[in-house]
């Protein structure tokens, strides 16, 4: 009947032992041995100091019973891949400390601090593993899926999780109009805006229940696996905070007061209680102080340009030995005033821990002052987003530029003439790949072979080719203005096509500009993120309807059965059907393992797009004592677990 | 006179409507608002909404209302309930948002006026008085370079020094231990430590600027007929110097007064940001660039009034330092 059924707890302590075996040599005994002794003694648990003296002081119920009856055991390979990190058992204490020029975002304590119902090893589709959801099985069909929570889990104040905060979540608010305007297609079948949404059923108290009319193997990916973002906010809400604004449960009168204190009108409830509803996106900004959650850290008071928050006491992990995580107390931000003033920050030492936000030419003067300002610049990790890739929108009106761009040969011809490795070295100082997917091989006289094979050999007084219809060809490159490396990128482009005499004017245009040309269709070649280079098949950047919707009008045509937009031609077709795959199959299935080497396969012969390069080295800022730090892989995936970060 | 300041306030009720229309239409004009610029951060940093989740969002900001029914209802809860509105960024009410960091803007605009001050005058006093000597050329001297440097370049120069110098960074205006705290003696000493080099930064374009004025104004009293005359009276040179020359050359200074008083509130942006001033000009522009137009509107909003109400005290004052405008007035 189910085809799979993972149960955490001692079955999780063993795979995790299993799997710290397995990682060979470099496992320390000593890890593995306490691991076994916490298992033996059954549920000693340990715990923070500072949390110890609450329970001492009668402030806080004992660790065994803010635990549930079966915690996450995190050992090397549950958060991490164990090929980057070998988990160390850690010691409590100490202060992270990131910094961000945006008071609504830091993305390293966001990160940190969210959940989802079940999770792979970051960034990977294996094994699944249960998290929010202990355990959960799956319909040989891949339409139903069942959850079960931890039992004795518990919100940060202490209120037991039930099924019952998940009723109120998908009953009262996901599907109700008030709250939920539009309902967000990962809960429709097949992740398709135009799917039936899902049927929830509660079976127990901790069991609940999630069907679609088709297969939707991708949906363990909405709820947690290969998925870093998201959480679990959506479907699971501490009902018991929310009530109070929540019109079917609230006292009318108490709720006329809490919309007039916070200025709302008296239509305006459902205003309010989404502002008090933080999902995962907003738990580390100020109005989240203190709102119940899962994650290892809550945010408390704090003043308007720090960023607090403060272990969760009834955080359901625990590493190898039974110490009860996160290792570290706080976790905190520094709101700057702008980006430009990082640098000093880190340098003046108030800052140790960060991703994301140290350019790469800053390096070296963050390097030079490490030892004055108490951190280290490690450069092992690199993004986890792929840097930018060249689109070529195929559906423009232009019949000159589609004869051209819709030639397989021309397209070689730019792959040829881009020095990838070149963009590489000047824009990451060398730290990245060029992308697998396109033989890298730079080769300009080849290129212009090509194009004057395809016809494009004629020139203009400027050196400059004609193009099918005689006339000046353009290569027309619009890039949306605000970020300075896409402008330099885009110059290092437009210089290596010109140089194998393709005119190419380079356009920078204003965001909402370039909003309007990619949807009427008018955009030629741009530039826009392909995440799915570093992160195979995670995201949907790959399709013609998203980003720069670099063939909307064959998305349309295939969603509207062929009423609307233009026929795709069968390389496009091809797409599709990978992309049916990936939708209906667990993205740890044969299916969809072998879907995604046919998907790369498909890049490499058709070239639709320029990915220009993967796998780039994101400098991070690390305290030098940070233990659980991985030596590769992406650095959000460590990020992700900062739960087992400890300072030595 | 009476009937002169009762005029200027009548006249102010509608000036203010006009400006808050304005404002609220300026923050509207670029494309897209708080929400593109929030959905693009989300993005930069590896997530991504899709569009019904944008349109929950809308929503749940009110940002789905038309904008006549977003501005009146702004309107109306400034002037009936003083409720500036909501900062979508900071997710709380824009007066919390304002009031915590008027003091420490206050505190810094008002000592590095009286910085300006405190030194201005004197050195312009003297200069004038001796001029084309080593004095005048000395103040001269620093007075351009204080003029034509730009303040953000001195931040960046001093801070980036004094750092490589002393291994001491200063990058906001209390130390970390002390942000979190509640105001104490120690708190306090923490704030003077970090505060003077903003004071002074700040402080400087404004002297090197005032020492030009006064001391140009005061050398063309010096040559007029009526201090000739007073000097040939044998009126001492002290008395000549202050009873009238002086006083004229104060005009500028009180002139100017409408315009500071608006400064006060959101002068030294750009200072604000290299230093990391937790001051209101940093908040300004963040809250133009993310389009968190309530915020914006407010601050904006308010440095209007205050540019109303700082040129009708500095009439007043000009009224009551100089005869010839009071005259004016009264007639």
């Amino acid at each position: 009947m189910t085809r799979l059924c993972v149960r955490m707890g001692m079955v999780a302590l063993g795979m995790a032992l299993a799997l710290t075996a397995w990682a060979g040599g470099e496992t320390e005994e000593g890890s593995a041995g306490t691991a076994a002794a916490a298992a033996a003694s059954g549920g000693a648990y340990g715990e923070a100091p500072v949390l110890a003296q609450m329970v001492a002081a009668g402030d806080l119920p004992p660790v065994e019973e803010r635990l549930p009856d079966n915690p996450m055991v995190v050992t090397t390979g549950t958060l991490v891949r164990a090929e980057d990190l070998t988990v160390e058992i850690g010691q409590y204490g100490g202060t992270l400390r990131s910094v961000t020029a945006n008071p609504e975002l830091d993305w390293n304590l966001r990160d940190a601090a969210m959940e989802n119902f079940i999770m792979s090893p970051a960034h990977t589709v294996n094994p699944m593993m249960g998290n929010v959801a202990g355990s959960f099985e799956i319909s040989d069909d891949n339409r139903v899926f069942t959850f079960t929570l931890r039992s004795g889990l518990k919100w940060s104040d202490g209120t037991p999780v039930s099924t019952e905060d998940m009723k109120f979540a998908v009953e009262d608010v996901l599907f109700l109009e008030a709250l939920t305007p539009a309902l967000p297609s990962r809960w429709k079948a097949g992740g398709q805006p135009d799917g039936t949404p899902m049927t929830f059923e509660v079976v127990d108290g901790l069991t609940f229940r999630i069907s679609f009319d088709q297969r939707y193997g991708r949906f363990v990916r909405e709820m947690g696996v290969g998925q870093l973002w998201g959480g679990y906010n959506e479907i699971l809400k501490p009902r018991h905070v929310l009530l109070q604004y929540h019109q079917r449960h609230a006292d009318a009168a108490d709720l006329e007061a809490s919309l007039k204190e916070s200025g709302l009108g008296a239509d305006e409830w459902h205003r309010l209680f989404l502002q008090k509803d933080i999902l995962w996106h907003e738990n580390m900004r100020s109005d989240a102080a203190n709102f119940p959650t899962l994650g290892p850290w809550v945010r408390v008071e704090s003043p308007q340009d720090l960023m607090v928050m403060e272990r969760n006491p009834y955080y359901y992990k625990v590493d190898a030995a039974g110490n009860q995580l996160p290792y570290v107390d706080r976790y905190e931000s520094v709101i700057v005033a702008k980006a430009e003033n990082i640098p000093l920050k880190v340098i003046a030492g108030d800052v140790n821990l960060n991703r994301d936000l140290i350019a790469h030419d800053k390096v070296p003067l963050l390097k030079e002052n490490e030892e004055r300002g108490g951190y280290r610049v490690d450069t092992n990790l690199v993004y986890h987003n792929a840097p930018v890739a060249m689109f070529l929108n195929y559906l423009n009106p232009d019949e000159n530029w589609r004869e051209v761009v819709w030639n397989e040969r021309f397209r070689a011809a730019v792959n040829k003439a881009i020095n990838y490795q070149n963009i590489i070295d000047v824009m990451f100082l060398g730290l990245g790949e060029p992308n697998p997917w396109i033989e890298p091989d730079y080769d300009p006289e080849e290129a212009m072979r090509i194009l004057d094979e395809i016809g494009l050999d004629k020139k203009d007084a400027d050196g400059f080719r004609l193009g099918p219809d005689g006339e000046q060809f353009q290569f027309v490159f619009e890039i949306r203005e605000g970020a300075a490396d896409w402008e330099k990128m885009g110059e290092l482009i437009t210089a290596d096509l010109e140089a194998v005499g393709i005119r190419t004017p380079l356009k920078l245009i204003a965001r909402q500009l370039w909003i309007e040309r990619r949807d009427a269709g008018q955009l030629y070649a741009t530039l826009d993120w392909l995440d799915d280079v570093n992160w195979p098949i995670l995201v949907t950047d790959y399709l013609p309807n998203t980003r720069s919707r670099w063939g909307q009008g064959w998305h349309t045509w295939l969603g509207t059965g062929g009423a609307q937009g233009e026929e795709p031609p069968a390389w496009i077709k091809e797409l599709y059907a990978l992309y049916g795959t990936f939708t209906a199959e667990l993205p740890n299935s044969d299916q969809a393992l072998s879907a995604v080497d046919q998907f790369a396969a498909w890049m490499t012969t058709y070239i639709p797009m320029f990915p220009l390069a993967r796998d780039v080295v994101g400098p991070v800022i690390v305290p030098p004592n940070l233990g659980n730090l991985a030596g590769s892989g992406k650095s959000s995936a460590t990020w992700f677990a900062a739960e087992q970060f400890y300072l030595k | 006179m009476v009937r002169f300041i009762a005029r200027r306030l009548t006249i102010m009720v509608p000036l203010l409507l006009l400006i808050s229309v304005i404002t609220f239409a300026v923050i509207q004009l670029p494309p897209g608002d708080y929400l593109t610029t929030y959905i693009a951060a989300l993005r930069e940093s590896g997530a991504e909404l899709d569009d019904a989740e944008v349109e929950n969002l809308t929503a749940q900001f009110g940002l789905d209302k038309p904008i006549y029914v977003q501005y009146i209802r702004w309107m109306a809860g400034i002037v009936f309930q003083g409720d500036l509105g909501w900062s979508f960024q900071w997710e709380k009410r824009v007066n919390e948002v304002i009031a915590e960091r008027l003091p420490t803007t206050l505190a810094i605009s008002i000592s590095s006026l009286f910085f300006v001050w405190l030194l201005a005058i004197p050195i312009a006093v003297v200069s004038a008085t001796n001029q084309y000597t080593w004095f005048d050329y000395l103040f001269t001297l620093i007075g351009f370079i204080g003029l034509s440097m730009p303040q953000f370049l001195v931040a960046l120069v001093t801070s980036w020094v004094i750092y490589d110098v002393t291994g001491w960074a200063i990058t906001g205006l209390f130390s970390l231990e002390y942000v979190d705290a509640p105001w104490s003696w120690a708190k306090l000493l923490d704030l003077l430590k970090n505060v003077w080099l903003p004071v002074i930064i700040i402080g400087l374009a404004g002297t090197a600027g005032l020492i030009r004025v006064i001391r140009g104004t005061l050398l063309d009293e010096l040559r007029k007929q009526y201090v000739v005359t007073a000097r040939a009276k044998g009126v001492s040179e002290r008395n000549l110097l202050f009873k009238y020359p002086i006083r004229i050359a104060m005009n500028p200074v009180f002139s100017t007064l409408g315009w500071l008083l608006p400064s006060l509130i959101s002068g030294q942006v750009i200072v604000g940001i290299v230093l990391n001033l937790q001051t209101i000009g940093p908040v300004l522009l963040r809250a133009t660039l993310a389009q968190d137009m309530f915020l914006a509107g407010a601050i904006v909003l308010i440095l209007g009034v205050l540019t109303v109400i700082g040129t009708l005290v500095s009439d007043i004052c000009l009224a009551w330092l100089d005869p010839r405008i009071r005259m004016g007035a009264d007639a």
